[in-house]
């Protein structure tokens, strides 16, 4: 009988996640303010604490009670001058540095947007991941997202009132159409910021060599690795982003 | 209290770690638990990265998944934890 029992509640489950499964794929406004709640509240959370970890980072990391007494006690004789300057203002200096190096891509791409990222690309197991822009800041889906001078990473392919998400071209199994050099072939991405393509044997690829979106003048990648065996018809070649993914924390979106 | 001590962490890592975290304390929670919690964590991951068109078609490949945990411990939750 708790076995029956047991069996219905799971199937009542299941019925329960099967209609959820289709209220996230149907487009509807349930779906879409669903998910502009929720991460409007992850939101505050990435936030806060990037916002800690600046405050760590500034302070040298977590150290006791009695080693900050004394660490504070020497600054404050050693460099009276640089205790005036606000923990707040230090933030905004580093992220004042960081927007500056977008003021090039301004200067390419006028209509773009800076915006900032608010989760881990590498916490989302599906290559996607969250900034803190959407369309009250004129951000649509589409749009290319673009972490260095002509370097695209991906794409918005939802966005919220001030939330999108951004899918990396690198998500596992994506495909996109790419040329490297004069050789038109298909990215396939592998996840964590790689892909391959496979050209003809003997096309001409060479390390280095910018795998460009079709008709963008944004690369998505570069070559790194060439895999070739004498037997084979093609060649293997291993595309790599040269961003530090993780490790963003501004990227710059261009309409399409 | 270890119980909510996963579960805290679990959602947390969602947020700020690598996806197997969440993976990892999940199948802790429903090895020991029945944990519908998973459930949650599941739909939580779906909502926040899934792109439109799903993960390899599949919508919420997450919550399916920790329904998959949570059913498919529940031999080994009645067998080995009486």
């Amino acid at each position: 009988m708790n076995w029956y029992r047991h069996n219905r509640l799971y199937t009542l489950v299941l019925v329960l996640v099967l209609l959820f499964g289709v209220l996230i794929e149907i487009q509807n406004p349930v779906r879409d303010s669903l998910r502009a709640g929720t991460r409007s509240v992850a939101a505050v959370a990435w936030v806060a604490v990037h916002g800690m970890g600046n405050t760590i980072d500034r302070y040298g990391g977590l150290s006791s009670r009695a080693k900050l007494a004394t660490e504070n006690q020497k600054l404050r004789e050693e460099i009276a001058r640089l205790e005036s300057l606000s923990l707040h203002n230090d933030i905004l200096r580093s992220e004042n540095a960081t927007l500056r190096g977008m003021f090039s891509l301004r200067a390419a791409y006028p209509e773009g947007i800076a915006a900032p990222v608010l989760s881990n690309p590498s916490a989302s197991p599906y290559s996607t991941f969250v900034i803190g822009s959407g369309t009250e800041e004129g951000i649509k889906a589409g749009a290319y997202v673009v972490s260095a001078p002509r370097v695209a990473i991906g794409r918005i392919v939802e966005a919220d009132a001030h939330t999108a998400l951004v899918g990396l071209f690198s998500a596992p199994d994506k495909e996109t159409e790419v040329m490297i050099g004069k050789v038109r072939t298909m990215y396939r991405g592998k996840g964590d910021g790689n892909g391959i393509v496979v050209v003809p044997r003997g096309a001409a690829v060479a390390l280095g060599d910018a795998a460009v979106l079709s008709g963008r003048p944004f690369a998505i990648g570069f070559v790194g690795i060439i895999q070739s065996k004498p037997e084979d018809a093609e060649t293997t070649v291993l595309v790599r982003v040269p961003a530090n993914l993780p490790s963003l924390s501004f990227v710059y979106i261009i309409p399409e | 209290m270890i119980r909510a001590f996963i579960v805290g962490l679990s959602f947390a890592s969602v947020l700020f770690a690598p996806p197997w975290l969440p993976l990892i304390g999940a199948g802790m929670l429903t090895v020991r638990f029945r944990a519908w919690e998973v459930i949650a964590l599941g739909a939580l991951i779906d909502l926040l990265y899934v792109p439109p068109g799903g993960f390899f078609g599949i919508p919420i490949p997450a919550t399916l998944t920790a329904f998959i945990l949570l059913a498919g411990f529940e031999p080994i939750r009645r067998k080995l934890l009486v």
